[in-house]
């Protein structure tokens, strides 16, 4: 008799998700399914708008991440306008870009993930949380919340507002940089490189303490992708997207991002409302790739920052002889170097003259009645595509999202520490095994209001059932 | 003289939800010396300007409530399982108390009773006139505590 154990919803993520894991006849782990059950479908409801409102629209998507969407929505409409925006504006949307990834990647590591890293997976869940961490390390905590605050007071300064900033616009930006807060904004680089450097140190004492669990731990190969820069540096804003395989071949180069739909396919599963995209020459499920930070730090051949670099290199080593990081587990190694690489490339842009310049924004009407925009969002590669009419009302959107990218390499990481830490025969699961299964979703760091699109959270509530739907076992926390 | 620090947060899509951000501004306007931070929700971050204050305002919308109500509160941590994409006023106080030991003199909840929670950029009229009364109720405190 078969048994399912679910876990829902799954904590420290954002957004609404549950888990299930089957076992078979044998009380192994037969499969184990990440749902994602909550949909709000926010292209559908963008029909009939206006092209310059789609940044102020689509930014809302999310309140982690709206700096992500509105700096690529309006990068879709400089390609229906067919502008080249002033090279001030397109720094001016890096910075605030590198921002973004600051401040998302600070939660994500010291808010959300650093309770399991510092507390231990079988910490007491009632204090396995920013209170447990102040707790057990004041500093870290504290440093933790003043790098993500340094990431925010950037978009709170370019953009007038800390979150759904209506400040970047089809052609470039409303505002330029006050020169007085550029200073502002330096000031705050040697504490947030110190910090960065500090988190860099817990990641390398992280992998000493969990040596035993890595290895299990969302490790298995699949297609990296991410965008590089035309000479094959890491890249955030522009550049050309690269694909490689978990054996570190390249399997596309140089391809135009505004072509995005012609390599990727979005299947649908019943069981869940979060899509799952593939590289459409491999079908689905084959095609299962991976974004974000661990792609990028893997598929990139430099970091222009020489902080980073050396981190790569670094990083780089944990590869063997494959050179390619395939453990998901060092996403949160790749999410820090990524927050160094974001730091020293923020001083870089504020010390550059043409940062403070004045011309902004390129004017035009509708030149295309299609345009796609790209950018690297902290959690991986994101697309805007949109149709408009001659009066620039949207007739089409589509959106494809970091989160819904990794979603096949989500549920084998699922599948992958199930199978490891559940012992089925017992019959009952522990919170340490169920926070485990968690952890190995919080790698991706997914952001489900950004993928499917939803707001809100809830208790989690584990239950354990046989075939026959009777409850066998049941958590709640 | 005492730091005062007033924080409206809500969603200003979603009608009422608006009410503590609508009632930040209008003290805002009425006590220009007073620092006023208007916030969708409650993070981590705002715990360091907290711990810089003497008294603190939350103004939120309220669906428990008829009337304006205004009340102090003291550092708890409320949720078993504290959110990093949110915190309640009291876990927030909690965090400026371990992190900066310091939490402000007075800090006080303003609650505004709300109910229309639909895709609006206006309040309803209940909640609008709740509003006003509650900047009231924050304008008395800070005249009988001598704040301003």
């Amino acid at each position: 008799m078969s048994k399912l154990i679910t876990i829902s919803p799954v904590t420290r993520i954002e957004g609404h998700a549950k888990i299930t894991i089957q076992l078979d006849e044998n009380n192994d782990v037969a499969d184990a399914r990440f749902h994602v059950n909550e949909f709000r479908g926010f292209e559908k409801f963008t029909e009939g708008r206006l092209l310059w409102e789609m940044p102020g629209i689509t930014s809302r998507i999310c309140g982690i991440c709206p700096a992500s969407h509105l700096v690529t929505s309006a990068k879709a409409g400089d390609d229906i306008l067919a502008v080249e925006i002033p090279e001030t504006a397109e720094k001016l949307r890096r910075l605030l870009t590198l921002a973004q990834w600051l401040q998302s990647h600070a939660l994500s590591f010291f808010h959300l993930s650093s309770p399991d890293f510092l507390l231990g997976f079988d910490s007491n869940p009632a204090t396995r949380n920013i209170f447990g961490l102040v707790a057990a390390d004041k500093e870290f905590a504290r440093r933790g919340i003043r790098l993500r605050k340094f990431g925010q007071e950037i978009i709170e300064i370019l953009g007038g507002r800390r979150i759904h900033t209506p400040w970047t616009v089809p052609g470039g930006v409303r505002e330029a940089l006050d020169p007085a807060k550029k200073d502002q904004m330096l000031n705050w680089i040697p504490e947030a490189k110190e910090t960065v450097k500090l988190a860099l140190d817990a990641v390398k004492k992280i992998h000493k303490k969990f040596a035993k669990e890595i290895p299990e731990f969302g490790n298995f190969r699949s297609l990296l992708v991410g965008l590089v820069s035309e000479d094959g540096g890491l890249e955030y804003y522009d550049g050309y997207l690269r694909i490689k395989d978990g054996n570190d071949n390249t399997i596309a180069e140089a391809v135009d991002p505004k072509k995005y739909f012609e390599f990727f396919g979005e299947a649908v599963e019943p069981w869940s409302y979060l899509k799952f995209p593939y590289y459409k020459p491999l079908d689905y499920p084959e095609g299962m790739y991976r974004v974000g930070p661990l792609a990028r730090v893997n598929i990139c051949d430099y970091i222009e920052t020489p902080l980073a670099e050396a981190e790569r290199k670094i990083f780089k080593k944990l590869s063997g002889k494959l050179n390619v990081v395939n453990n998901s587990f060092y996403y949160h190694y790749a999410r820090c170097i990524e927050m160094l690489f974001a730091v020293e490339k923020i001083e870089m842009l504020l010390n550059d003259p043409a940062i403070l310049g004045e011309n902004i924004r390129s004017q035009a009407s509708i030149n295309r009645l299609e345009g796609v925009g790209c950018t690297e969002a902290p959690r991986g590669v994101l697309f805007h595509r949109y149709n408009v009419n001659k009066d620039g009302v949207i007739q089409n959107a589509d959106l494809l999202i970091a989160t819904a990218q990794n979603n096949l390499a989500m549920n084998r990481t699922v599948q992958q520490i199930a199978a490891r830490f559940i012992d089925g025969k017992k019959g009952k699961i522990t919170e340490g095994i169920l926070n485990r299964v968690e952890a190995g979703i919080r790698c991706y760091d997914p952001c489900l209001s950004c993928s499917t699109h939803a707001l809100g959270q809830m208790p989690l509530h584990v239950e354990l059932l046989n075939a026959a739907g009777e409850i066998i076992d049941e958590i709640r926390r | 003289m005492s730091k005062v620090l007033v924080i409206g947060y809500g969603n200003t899509l979603r009608g009422d939800d608006a009410a503590g951000i609508r009632a930040a501004e209008l003290v805002s306007k009425r006590f220009s010396e007073i620092e006023c931070v208007l916030v969708h929700q409650l993070v981590p971050e705002l715990a360091e300007q907290i711990s810089e204050c003497d008294i603190v305002f939350f103004i939120d919308a309220d669906v428990d409530i008829i009337h304006p109500e205004i009340r102090l509160i003291e550092p708890g941590i409320e949720e078993s399982q504290p959110r990093a994409h949110f915190i309640s006023p009291k876990s927030l106080l909690q965090l400026s108390c371990k992190l900066y030991q310091r939490t402000p003199q007075k800090t006080y909840i303003v609650g505004i009773p709300a109910s229309q929670f639909e895709f609006s950029e206006k309040l309803s009229k209940n909640t609008e006139k709740a509003v006003a009364e509650s900047v009231s109720l924050v304008e008395a405190v800070m005249l009988s505590d001598k704040l301003v």
